[in-house]
């Protein structure tokens, strides 16, 4: 069963939707670009502040586009989170008050992995372009660096509202052993597909291939998308000799004709969410907890089968 | 006699020359006027400067002239000095000091300066968007009252920046800018200025594009080839770029964004200690930024622009000695003149007290009126000096 | 000049002739105050004028004496009714509303009341004189000094302005002394003075 029951999608680009307005209520409100910011913006200051973040569903938070009014709400923010590494990058073409915003990833910042494929293209008809060159974004992905954005999300909230420093470091502290714990499942999981092939369908997991010692081949798939002969034939490009197995990873559950034919192309499918938009159920734990629970089943026992819960 | 009757009598004489009475009102409420007006102007003007300079704690920029530096950024006048760069701004915020406003004030739209800067500077300036509201994206620009008024612009409307110059072969194309917003007056430089985002402000430098074709102008004459296709025009011809929906996700920024230019940075403090601070870090020579005080700046700007004051002050009051002088004289040789009539009024049996009173109330009249008339003057002044002052300056 | 004596009765009107520069002028401004004699008095209603300090002295003549001058002396900056009201505006005792009825009256009676706001430099020298001399009767004063008070005047006008300060004399016992060369008007005086006689002979002619 895939853990997949968030339809945050990969890499979409959705444009300016019509969207409610974030408005903020009378808390202090606090504006993030992704839901893993968001969660964690949420857990730490639930008692006192309200949250922002509200991109349209279906949308890749990284290539939200805002309306005007969105905008005028965030400007309000008492606090602004960006993940840093060049994600969402509404936020160089809006104006936003640059005292309010807080790079997530400032401290570990040195180790952003830099991109080379810079292949531009669209994810569906009718909407701009884009590439991935720049650095990669999808910090998150690596559990320690979530739990350095973390950090710096609750320095930032200590030092805007002190009087809540308490509730604050009580709730980092929470989090930050969640997150330890979900890194430490993620390590022994994930050790498993070592010096096998891994495939992932879209170039959105190098945080997480490098911090679990992963290599991986980057496809950029649609999970819906029709496979065919020339797809089929770049996937066989990426097959070596001696591999102990062949896993192909979804952000989301593709169609059944393509789990059909990567599973007879000889590759488990495992669907692993980057949860980089607010999932439609549960949070970004769960969610987490539901791709260690799909690598789980996907490896080694499950493999066989190639089965992947819905 | 009665005092009804000496007055409507004087009156009647006044009301007779009004000429001679006008010419002797004006030249006393001038002489009355200008060293008073002058001094309220210039006691305006200090507070004028010095409340702008108190409310901009420290400036930080490029080492050169501090006043030119000062007046850049408080009253936008043309940059002298070389931009400052932009990771400077950077490694200012990073110490940590205070809150860091940019400003690059390098472009003009028509006369009017087009400051580039951060949503600070509003909250810094007491800048409130009476109409419309602040800009949300590249290409926005918020426009002061004056502006607004005396170009009849209104949110929705468009305005464009002004090439620095006609054959601008750098590729560098105005920006025409999408206006959200009206500030609300502030009787200050603000008033005339456009403000945009510093990322707005780097599009014009050429730093950044999107990748639709640029934007023609709609006054372009456009020639036609001889199979009726539309020729580009000559190089006098001016393009610009344009923000719009569409393209807003495609503008990107080139190079190292360490290196993108600034006019200034304004620092505004935690406190005392961050302030010692910030002063004795960018005071050492050897930081290639200058910090400066910029109520010093103008206090030391004041005492240039105003030791002049003293000269024109006696200029004044020599002049306003020979201007009483010679309505001194004027009133003496009228009197002389009428002569007769007072002696027919004395003849008829006024007494020589009431021909004096009668004498008296003209001139007292003419002093009166002249100094109501300056002193008009002077409250007009200074209620206008202000606004005669910034836009002196600007 | 010496003159040892001269009497002009309440309701009395002397004409007084002579050549010119005689000392004519002269001597009616010594009567109403406006210069001193070295020695002697001059009593008008038993007050005597020479005593009087300066100011007392105009304010005696402004209710006492009514001035008719030879060169008008119209205030010009004043319209006609102004300038038929200046005793009133210069401090005489009777009120506005009296002076300027009276005023009003005289300037009908003389032709000027259609001149009333008009400025005497719009008016020709026979209405100017009418208005001088509605001027000096404004105050109804005891004594009415003219020189030559008709000498502009077209012959119907001198006739009734002649007749108006007659009238007036005899009306209210005011004496009256004008100073003419008219010679054809001088027979309608209860006295004539010859200027010359007065002042060298000293001896008063009486009715």
């Amino acid at each position: 069963m895939l853990a997949s029951t968030s339809l945050i999608s990969s890499c979409e680009n959705s444009g300016n939707q019509a969207n409610p307005d974030l408005s903020p209520t009378g808390k202090p409100t606090i504006a993030a670009v992704n839901y893993p910011l968001a969660y964690f913006a949420e857990r730490l200051s639930a008692e006192f502040a309200e949250v922002l973040f509200d991109p349209s569903p279906g949308t890749d938070p990284a290539y939200w586009e805002p309306t005007d009014n969105q905008v005028s709400s965030i400007q309000q923010a008492d606090l602004i989170l960006l993940n840093g590494a060049g994600y969402a990058r509404w936020t160089s073409s809006r104006t936003i008050p640059y005292e309010a915003t807080v790079i997530t990833s400032t401290s570990f910042e040195d180790a952003f992995i830099k991109l080379q494929d810079g292949i531009r293209h669209t994810h569906q008809r009718g909407t701009a372009s884009h590439t991935h060159e720049g650095v990669a974004s999808t910090t998150w992905l690596d559990l320690m660096q979530a739990s350095a954005q973390a950090s710096s999300t609750a320095e930032a909230l200590i030092e805007q509202f002190p009087e809540h420093s308490d509730s604050v470091s009580r709730e980092l502290e929470s989090l930050l052993t969640d997150l330890g714990d979900l890194d430490r499942q993620m390590r022994t999981t994930t050790a498993a597909l070592r010096g096998a092939d891994l495939v992932v369908s879209h170039p959105v997991y190098q945080y997480w291939t490098r911090a679990y010692e992963l290599s991986a081949h980057s496809l950029h798939w649609e999970p819906t998308q029709e496979l065919g002969a020339s797809e089929m034939s770049e996937l066989a490009a990426t097959r070596t000799e001696g591999a102990s197995a062949r896993y192909f990873i979804w952000e989301t559950q593709p169609s059944q004709e393509n789990l059909d034919k990567i599973k007879i192309a000889g590759f488990i499918n495992i669907v692993v969410n980057p949860c980089g938009g607010r999932p439609r159920n549960g949070d970004f734990l769960k969610v987490m907890r539901e791709n260690i629970s799909s690598l789980n089943k996907g490896i080694p026992q499950g493999a066989s089968t190639g089965a992947v819960e819905p | 006699m009665r005092s009804s009757s000496i007055v409507y009598l004087s009156w009647k004489a006044l009301r007779y020359r009004p000429l001679r009475s006008l010419l002797l009102i004006g030249t006393i409420a001038l002489t009355l006027y200008f060293p008073r007006a002058l001094q309220e102007f210039i006691n305006r003007s200090e507070e004028v400067l010095s409340a702008r300079a108190r409310s901009t704690p420290l400036l930080i920029g490029p080492r050169g002239s501090s006043i030119d530096l000062t007046l850049n950024a408080l009253y936008f006048t043309s940059q002298e000095l070389p931009a400052l760069r932009y990771s400077s701004y950077e490694a200012l915020s990073q110490k940590n000091y205070g809150k860091t406003i940019p400003i690059y004030s390098r472009f003009l739209a028509g006369q009017s300066p087009l400051v580039g800067t951060s949503l600070a500077y509003f909250k810094l300036r007491g800048l409130t968007v009476s109409t419309g509201r602040t800009m949300t994206r590249l290409g926005d620009c918020v426009i002061g009252a004056n502006l607004a008024q005396n170009e009849n612009l209104q949110p929705g409307d468009t305005i464009t920046s002004s090439p620095e110059n006609i054959f601008d072969l750098a590729g560098v194309y105005p920006l025409r800018m999408r206006i959200t917003g009206i500030l609300a007056p502030n009787r200050t430089p603000d008033d005339d200025a456009i403000f945009v985002d510093l990322k707005s402000a780097w599009i014009i430098e050429g730093l950044a594009h999107g990748h639709e074709e640029l934007s023609r102008s709609e006054t372009l004459e456009l020639q036609r080839d001889s199979k009726g296709e539309f020729l580009r025009a000559n190089a006098s011809v001016i393009e610009f770029n344009e923000v719009t929906d569409t393209n807003v996700g495609d503008f990107h920024f080139h190079g190292d964004r360490g290196n993108y230019p600034l006019s200034s940075v304004i620092l505004v403090p935690h406190n005392q200690k961050q302030r010692a601070l910030a002063l004795a870090h960018y005071g050492d020579p050897v930081t290639a930024e200058q910090i400066v005080i910029p109520a010093v700046a103008v206090e030391q700007l004041a005492k240039t622009l105003f030791a002049t004051q003293r000269l024109a002050f006696t200029a004044f009051t020599l002049l306003g000695i020979a201007a009483l002088a010679l309505a001194l004289m004027v009133f003496l040789l009228s009197f002389r003149l009428r002569e007769r009539e007072m002696l027919t009024y004395s003849k008829i049996g006024a007494t020589g007290r009431a021909v004096a009173c009668l004498q008296g109330v003209e001139v007292l009249v003419i002093i009166a009126a002249a100094t109501i008339l300056a002193q008009a003057g002077i409250v007009l002044t200074r209620s206008a000096a202000q606004d005669i002052f910034t836009r002196l300056i600007s | 000049m010496l003159i040892p004596e001269f009497r002009c009765e309440a309701g009395q009107t002397i004409a007084l002739v002579g050549p010119s520069g005689c000392g004519k002028s002269t001597f009616l401004n010594l009567i109403a105050g406006i210069i001193r004699p070295s020695t002697g008095s001059i009593f008008i209603d038993e007050t005597d004028v020479t005593t009087l300090k300066r100011s007392a002295s105009a304010a005696f003549r402004l209710s006492r004496i009514g001035l008719i001058f030879q060169e008008f002396e119209l205030i010009e900056h004043l319209s006609v009714g102004d300038n038929i009201l200046l005793p009133y505006h210069l401090g005489t005792d009777t009120t506005r509303s009296v002076i300027e009825k009276r005023g009003r009256d005289l300037a009908s009676h003389l032709g000027i009341l259609p001149y009333w706001d008009t400025l005497p430099s719009a008016l020709s020298h026979g209405e100017r004189q009418r208005a001088a001399i509605a001027r000096a009767l404004s105050t109804r004063p005891r004594l009415l000094l003219a020189d030559e008070p008709t000498g502009n005047l077209d012959p119907e006008n001198k006739r009734k302005a002649l007749d108006l300060m007659h009238l007036t004399a005899k009306e209210h016992d005011q004496g009256l002394l004008v100073v003419t060369h008219d010679l054809e008007l001088i027979d309608s005086f209860d006295t004539i003075i010859h200027f010359e006689e007065l002042n060298q002979s000293g001896k008063q002619l009486m009715p």
